[in-house]
């Protein structure tokens, strides 16, 4: 199984600094990134992919620091679903998703597998350009998943953003079957029910700094949140045992716990 | 008259070249790689800066040798052409077709954001400037040899995706062969019209007959891709 270690990386760019302290993501858990816009989310997941280097500190993969890594060789331990994906060529549906194993080798069962498991492959044949926002969402995450192998480090920045309940459903499952198999997942979300459903762990950073980390029976709670965002929370009780749904009626201060 | 031509202005063509691409690698590189818009932006004011200087040059020309360097200007296929710059244009060409198509897959990936790119395995820097280079000396050497040729090299790419489709590997050399093939073209077409008082300039008949051809393509794709 792949570790992956932040060690007090900082970086500052402009006027914002994230300093989120140690933090190592449990392999074979997913890990929910909470926190509000601009408070460092998207930052911390860049830094985990190697494509910012930290100030000071650093993120280490199996003890390497990430950022040192060539590009093939990140992309053989971390595969990444970034906020806005961007395709800028006429490609099918398979092609995108086969960008996934450009610098792994060719696996076209791979490609046709990861297709399925997000509910895409009877469009894999259609233009990428055809499809709708959550579709070509959709799309970057089978090609992630095409890229990623077992064990590896998954990185999903707002995957679940504009796609509708059932999609978002099989994106779950294909997440969930992937840490099983001992992936280290960090996930990214606004979303408190997409939360709930899959948070092994939650990551909570405000201001660039990490307000909670810890497991999720223990931060995911009417209790726990509203100090953390800022935000009531209304939670009910579902399949799997909670739903936690922002209630954006009633605005709270936040505090560190 | 060809070959005094082309051995008086191609040196110095391919000088003033590499310098305007020097220029713009240097504006055109943001934290250690090279931002496209600002690439295209810089390419544009720096070649509107070549263009005055160019007039310049030629206005400081005896009135005897102004018909040459219009000549270039305009573009042609060289009669006799200059061997140094032939030499240099079909290392390029040849070099840089094989390269991209090696790369196809790279190429085919840094159409992802460019994180996206990245993160897949693309050395997003290293390629771009590589390309960059690699693109530049082509351009350089083939505009020594035959001056400003407009349009071939925008259409080219978008006549060949449409017979080979968009994967790089085979797009780069389909847009060797279209390219080679449309400024055949464009030399018959301009041998056979005749103005009275002689042949069309080979840049005038790429440019219309180009210009006309990209504004239907843009018409014909805007809305449709890339959106």
């Amino acid at each position: 199984m792949t570790t992956l270690d932040f060690q007090s990386p900082t970086l500052r760019r402009g006027t914002f600094q994230l300093a989120v302290g140690a933090v190592a993501p449990s392999p074979g858990r997913i890990t929910v990134l909470l926190g509000p816009n601009g408070g460092g989310k998207t930052t911390a997941l860049r830094l985990a992919a190697g494509l910012l280097t930290p100030d000071t500190g650093s993120v280490l993969i199996d003890g390497e620091p990430v950022h040192a890594l060539s590009a093939p060789q990140r992309a053989a331990r971390i595969a990444l679903v970034t906020q806005r994906p961007d395709v800028g060529a006429p490609f099918s549906v398979r092609e995108v998703a086969a960008l996934g194993r450009i610098a792994r080798p060719a696996d076209a069962q791979r490609v046709e597998r990861a297709l399925q498991r997000v509910g895409l492959a009877a469009l894999a044949d259609r233009p990428y350009h055809s499809l709708s926002g959550g579709q070509q969402q959709r799309v970057a995450v089978a090609r992630a998943l095409a890229q990623h192998e077992p064990g590896g480090v998954l990185l999903l920045d707002e995957a679940f953003a504009a796609v509708d309940p059932p999609e978002a459903a099989a994106i779950v499952r294909a997440v969930r079957e992937e840490a099983a198999a001992g992936a280290t997942v960090l996930a990214a979300t606004h979303d408190m029910a997409v939360a709930s459903a899959i948070a092994d762990d939650v990551w909570c950073i405000v201001a660039g700094q990490t307000r909670a980390f810890g497991p999720a029976s223990d931060l995911l709670t009417a209790g726990a949140l509203p100090a953390l965002l800022g935000v009531a929370i209304a939670e009910a009780h579902g399949a799997n045992g909670r739903i936690a749904v922002a209630d954006y009626r009633a605005i709270l201060p936040t505090q560190a716990l | 008259m060809a070959a005094p031509v082309g051995a008086a202005l191609g040196v110095p063509a391919l000088i003033g070249a590499v310098t305007a691409l020097g220029v713009v690698l240097l504006l055109a590189r943001r934290g250690g790689s090279i931002d496209p818009v600002t690439l295209i932006l810089s390419g544009v004011i720096v070649g509107a800066i070549a263009s005055a200087l160019s007039t310049v040059a030629e206005s400081l020309l005896p009135p005897e040798r102004r018909g040459l360097l219009a000549g270039w200007l305009f573009g042609r296929i060289p009669d006799v052409p200059d061997p140094g710059a032939l030499t240099a244009c079909a290392i390029a060409a040849c070099g840089l077709t094989a390269l991209a198509a090696t790369w196809g897959s790279r190429l085919d990936a840094a159409a992802l954001s460019d994180d996206e790119a990245r993160s897949v395995g693309v050395p997003l820097a290293p390629m771009r400037t590589a390309m960059f280079l690699g693109c530049g000396v082509a351009t350089a050497a083939s505009v020594a040899l035959c001056g400003p040729i407009a349009f071939i090299g925008l259409l080219a790419p978008h006549c060949a995706r449409a017979l080979v489709g968009p994967r790089n590997r085979m797009l780069v050399v389909g847009s060797a062969v279209a390219g080679a093939g449309l400024l055949i073209g464009a030399d018959a077409l301009r041998q056979w019209i005749d103005i009275g008082g002689g042949r069309l300039p080979l840049g005038a008949v790429t440019a219309v007959a180009g210009g006309v051809a990209f504004l239907v393509l843009l018409r014909k794709t805007t809305g449709a891709w890339p959106r």
